[in-house]
This record gives C-alpha cells, sequence and structure tokens, in this order.
C-alpha cells in the first residue's frame, strides 16, 4: 500500500519534469505512446518488452498450440494436428504423471518444512554464539551457490554403496551399510535430504536478517519477567519471526517446484518412479520420447497448477489482512 | 557460582553445535576437492591412504579433450547473459520506478516477470526448442544467452527497481535542473546510487547462469553449444562413470563460486534474498 501511494506521488513529481523534456525532444513530437512524445522512458524500457515478447508471450502461445496438437516429426520439420482435448484424457490415464506430481509435492514439503526448521535453528546459533560466529555467517551460506550438479556429483560420491563416505561411516560405527539412492524406499527421502544441505542456507539468510529487525529490549523484558528460554523463543521470538518465515517458505516453494538437476543426475527419476518428480518427467516426455504435445500440455498443467496455488496465497493473504483490519 | 558455571557450559556448547554445523556443510564440498586430487583406483578403494595427483585436471585439458570448449562456452555464455540481463534490467527498472506509466502498464509488466520466476523453466523447453530450431539457433551459445537472460531478468528488474524506488524523485529532478538530459540523469546519478544493487544482480546473475543446466542440456547436442554442467553431467551418466574427470570437472566449476561466497558475501546475501536483506 505504501508502496503505490509512494509511486503515486513520485510520479506526480515527475509530470513537470516530462514537459520539458518533451520540449527538447520536440524533433521527434511526432511518435505518441500513451499520450507523450517517444523519450528516454520509453527507449529504456522497448528491449525488455521485446524480450518479454519474444521469450515469453509468444512461448506460452507456442505451447497453447502444442499442447493441443498432436505433434509429429516429418523431414525435420514439425506438423502440428489439433487434436481437442486427446492429450488431456492421455494426462488423465497417465499414472508417472500423477506418480511425478505427488513426488514433487512430498519432496517440496518435507524439504521445505525441514529447511524452515534448520534454517531458524542455524541463525539463532550463529545470533548468539560468539567465536564462530563469522566463520559460520559465511560458511554456511556456500551450499547455496554450489553449481547444483556439482552438489548431484557430490552426493553420488558421497552416497556410492561401494566407496561412498556414508557407508564407510555406518560400517565404521557396527551398523548395516544402506543401499540408499537404489532403495525405491529411501531414494527420494535421501534426495530430500540432499536438497536440505543444498538449500537450508537461503532460509538462514532470511532468518538472520529477521531476527536482527527484533527489538532485544523484548527479550530483555521476557527474561525480567521470568520467562525460560525456551518460552521466550516460542512467544517472543517466533510471533515476530513469523512474516519472515512465510516469505521465505514461499521463495522457498517456488524454487522446491523446480528442482530438476540434482534428482536428474543422481536418480533420473528412479529407481522405477520412485522419485520422479514433474521436472524430470516433462523433460523425459519432451526430450527423450520427443511427445511435443502431450509434453506441452504436461507444461501447460503444471503452469495452471503454480497459478492456481500463488493465486490462493495471494487471496488468502488478502482475506487474512481484511480479517485483521476490520477485527 | 553455579550460575556462572552454567553460562559457561552453556556457550561451549553453543560454540561445538556451531562448529558441528559448520563441518557439515563443508564435508561434501571437501570430499568433492579431495577426491579431483586422487587416482581412480584410489578413489574406489577403501584405503584411507592415497596418491595426490593432478592427473584428472590434465585429463580434463589434455589436447583432445571436449572439456576446453566447454569451459571457454560457460565462460562466454556467463560473460554475455551478466552484460545484457544486467543493462536491459536497469535500464527498465530505472524507467518503471522513476516515470510515470499507467498502473495497468507497470503491473502487466511487473506480472510477466513474475510469471517467468514462478513457473519452471522445465515448463518453457517444449516452445524455446522450436523457436531455437526455427531460428537455427538449436545446438548454440546464443541460444542459451537469450534464454538465460530473460530467465535471470526478473530477478533483475525486481531486486533493481527496489533500489531506484528507494532514491528521492527530488535528485532525478535537480539534475534535470542543472541540464543533465535523461539520459546524463540515469548513468551520473541513478547508477552509482544503485550501485550495491547493481554489484548483486551483477553476481548473482553469473552465478545463475554458471550454475544453469537444464536449458543447456535440452537445447544442446554437441560441444558446439553445451556448457561445463552438461559436461559434468555427461561423466556421471556413460556407461562407465569417469569419477576422476567428474569431480575434476565439478570442482572447477565450484572453486570460482566459493571465491566469490568468501569476497562478495554481502551481494550474495542480497541477491539470495531477492532484496529483502540489504547490507
Amino acid at each position: 500500500m505504501s508502496d503505490t501511494e509512494r509511486s503515486r506521488s513520485g510520479n506526480r513529481a515527475t509530470t513537470g519534469v516530462n514537459q520539458g523534456t518533451a520540449v527538447t525532444g520536440s524533433k521527434r513530437k511526432q511518435f505518441k505512446v500513451l499520450g507523450r512524445p517517444l523519450g528516454f522512458e520509453h527507449w529504456a524500457l522497448l528491449p525488455l518488452l521485446l524480450f518479454f515478447l519474444a521469450f515469453v508471450i509468444i512461448p506460452v502461445f507456442e505451447l497453447v498450440r502444442l499442447g493441443f496438437s498432436t505433434v509429429t516429426l516429418s523431414q525435420g520439420g514439425l506438423v502440428r494436428e489439433f487434436n481437442g482435448l486427446s492429450n488431456f484424457y492421455a494426462m488423465l490415464e497417465d499414472k508417472i504423471f500423477w506418480v511425478s506430481l505427488l513426488n514433487t509435492m512430498v519432496f517440496v514439503a518435507a524439504a521445505v518444512i525441514l529447511q524452515l526448521i534448520l534454517g531458524t535453528l542455524f541463525a539463532l546459533l550463529v545470533e548468539r554464539a560468539r567465536f564462530l560466529s563469522g566463520l559460520a555467517r559465511n560458511v554456511i551460506v556456500w551450499p547455496a551457490i554450489v553449481t547444483p550438479v556439482a552438489v548431484g556429483a557430490t552426493w553420488w560420491l558421497l552416497l556410492n554403496i561401494e566407496f561412498g563416505l556414508f557407508n564407510y561411516v555406518l560400517d565404521a560405527l557396527g551398523l548395516p551399510q544402506q543401499t540408499w539412492l537404489a532403495s525405491t524406499t529411501w531414494a527420494l527421502p535421501t534426495l530430500i535430504v540432499v536438497d536440505v544441505w543444498h538449500w537450508t542456507p537461503v532460509v538462514f539468510l532470511f532468518v538472520l536478517a529477521g531476527l536482527a529487525n527484533i527489538d532485544h529490549t523484548l527479550y530483555e523484558a521476557a527474561r525480567i519477567d521470568g520467562a525460560s528460554e525456551w518460552r521466550v523463543f516460542r512467544n517472543v521470538t517466533l510471533p515476530l519471526l513469523a512474516p519472515t518465515l512465510v516469505v521465505a517458505a514461499i521463495t522457498r516453494i517456488i524454487l522446491g517446484f523446480k528442482v530438476f538437476d540434482e534428482i536428474f543426475l543422481l536418480t533420473g527419476g528412479g529407481p522405477g518412479n520412485s522419485t520422479e518428480v514433474i521436472s524430470t518427467y516433462i523433460q523425459e516426455v519432451f526430450v527423450q520420447q520427443s511427445e511435443f504435445g502431450y509434453g506441452a500440455f504436461l507444461s501447460l498443467t503444471l503452469i495452471t497448477i503454480l497459478i492456481g496455488l500463488f493465486a490462493i496465497y495471494v487471496l488468502s493473504n488478502f482475506l487474512i489482512g481484511k480479517v485483521r483490519h476490520e477485527g | 557460582m553455579k550460575a556462572s558455571s552454567n553460562l559457561k557450559a552453556n556457550t561451549i556448547l553453543l560454540e561445538l553445535s556451531l562448529l558441528v554445523v559448520i563441518v557439515l556443510t563443508l564435508v561434501p564440498i571437501v570430499w568433492l576437492v579431495v577426491t579431483s586430487f586422487k587416482y581412480t583406483r584410489d578413489i574406489i578403494s577403501l584405503s584411507n591412504w592415497f596418491t595426490f595427483t593432478l592427473y584428472n585436471y590434465q585429463s580434463l585439458f589434455s589436447g583432445n579433450s571436449a572439456f576446453i570448449r566447454l569451459f571457454l562456452n560457460s565462460l562466454g555464455l556467463v560473460c554475455f547473459t551478466t552484460i545484457l540481463c544486467v543493462t536491459l534490467g536497469a535500464f527498465a527498472a530505472y524507467s518503471l520506478s522513476k516515470f510515470r506509466w499507467p498502473r495497468a502498464f507497470t503491473l502487466a509488466v511487473l506480472g510477466v516477470a513474475l510469471f517467468i520466476q514462478l513457473v519452471p523453466p522445465v515448463a518453457l523447453v517444449p516452445s524455446y526448442y522450436i523457436i531455437m530450431n526455427d531460428f537455427f539457433l538449436y545446438d548454440s551459445v546464443t541460444a542459451l544467452v537469450l534464454v538465460n537472460t530473460v530467465l535471470n531478468l526478473p530477478f533483475a528488474v525486481f531486486l533493481l527497481k527496489v533500489y531506484f524506488d528507494s532514491i528521492p524523485d527530488e535528485l532525478k529532478e535537480a539534475a534535470l535542473v542543472d541540464g543533465c538530459k535523461d539520459f546524463g540523469v540515469f548513468r551520473r546519478v541513478m547508477v552509482p546510487l544503485a550501485a550495491p544493487g547493481i554489484a548483486a544482480v551483477t553476481i548473482l546473475v553469473a552465478i545463475l547462469t554458471w550454475n544453469e543446466f537444464l536449458m543447456a542440456l535440452s537445447l544442446t547436442a554437441t560441444p558446439n553449444g553445451q556448457t561445463i554442467t552438461v559436461g559434468i553431467a555427461r561423466f556421471v551418466q556413460e556407461y562407465s562413470v569417469r569419477y576422476g574427470d567428474m569431480t575434476a570437472a565439478a570442482t572447477i566449476a565450484t572453486i570460482p563460486l566459493i571465491v566469490l561466497a568468501i569476497f562478495a558475501h554481502r551481494y550474495i546475501v542480497t541477491g539470495l534474498t531477492g532484496g529483502a536483506v540489504k547490507e
């Protein structure tokens, strides 16, 4: 709200200036866009608009066209044949698609919850520690920028059944060795662990910033009142941290649905379809099976689901705000 | 007395837990780097001792290896994408932030940007494949530059708009009164003031482009257009995994990023949190 107000008042302030440039730019006065002569602001935005047109608007139209067609390759060219809803019926009967959708949901939910818990814990530790705080602030961020494919390769080594570090440690502790990614039961949980290692840093950064914004006198007041550390966290820190955690969760959920690299590398969706997620499945349908039309329809379904989820989030936010406002 | 010893125990416990966190974060990275200096026979043996060697790196950069080409492709991709993305993003963000656009128009542009950020890139792979084929760009670095630019533009625009929004409009007016043209105001006043934002965008776009895998995998077929990430994946996927090459290539991809993480920490923090944290 305050943001739009600010930009509106900013606009009012710049109106006079725009009229000024209209006079100096009188040579090109005949071109008018949205009732104004073509000025710096138009040229500045034009490349972005062209990029969006060429690589977002047109691709989405192309996707819709493909999604309702049967596409065949003939003599190097694509032949699209409109087939109504038959891709939709194919999707309804496609067990792998629904399994991959379920796997994605389980993967995202479990990974994001664990990242929120661990990210918060790490941030609390870093905030209180003295000696290792500076080092930890830097090092904990590293996994988030390491090349995802390299993360895949690394965990591929760590989880190797014969010579991986994990089985080596289990063996040294006298525990039975595990098959990790080769097991239909444990492959998905193992990938969740990899994702938690990879992306907890982002939640950590959000929470660290959130903690820095909390007024420390609130803690002292609570402690003077005799509250235990847990009560202080539960009743002071957590409620004040809630908005930060929501933002971190949304960021992670959106990125979670995009997961591809590590899973492609570590399991390729297997064993069976136990780790097939939506991204690996669409890529497989499209690139390996060359089912352009069906792949496009699955893409459209995915886009619809995500926009739906986002709309629910925005709407619920709006409604909660309204209830609070009235209450 | 008892309270103070309790406090001491707490402090030690705290530092120890943090030490565990640091070690757990580092173990996979260190394991990768150490493995890249082993011969394959040492990698697959269970012995604790190994012979240090640069053999894997020599083999990666030997004359008949395609890796050099992939490495140069990745460098070119990162340079061109970053320049294109930051330039277009800065101009667009400034235009949206400091000029009067109809509200619906601004919302439409930001809506498209939000759409790109929301949708998994895999959903656009079919269209991009066809477009790149139509324009004879399939299997080229150019195609990857264009696609990476558009995928990173929303982030650049959103982050830089936050920075431009926080600069008072009065500065722009003062510069105009002093005789600066619009472009001069942008270049001499606004860009320097938004420099931390531009640095954060530059660094994060460079990292994300360097790391990009899905598009490079889907829109290329030969070393003409492939990047280092595709190269690493191919070492894993071949019938006999080439552990040495794989770990050396993954190390080469990772080390520059760690160096950035150490020296450009605050910009990375700003970038990773999408501007929510400005240090």
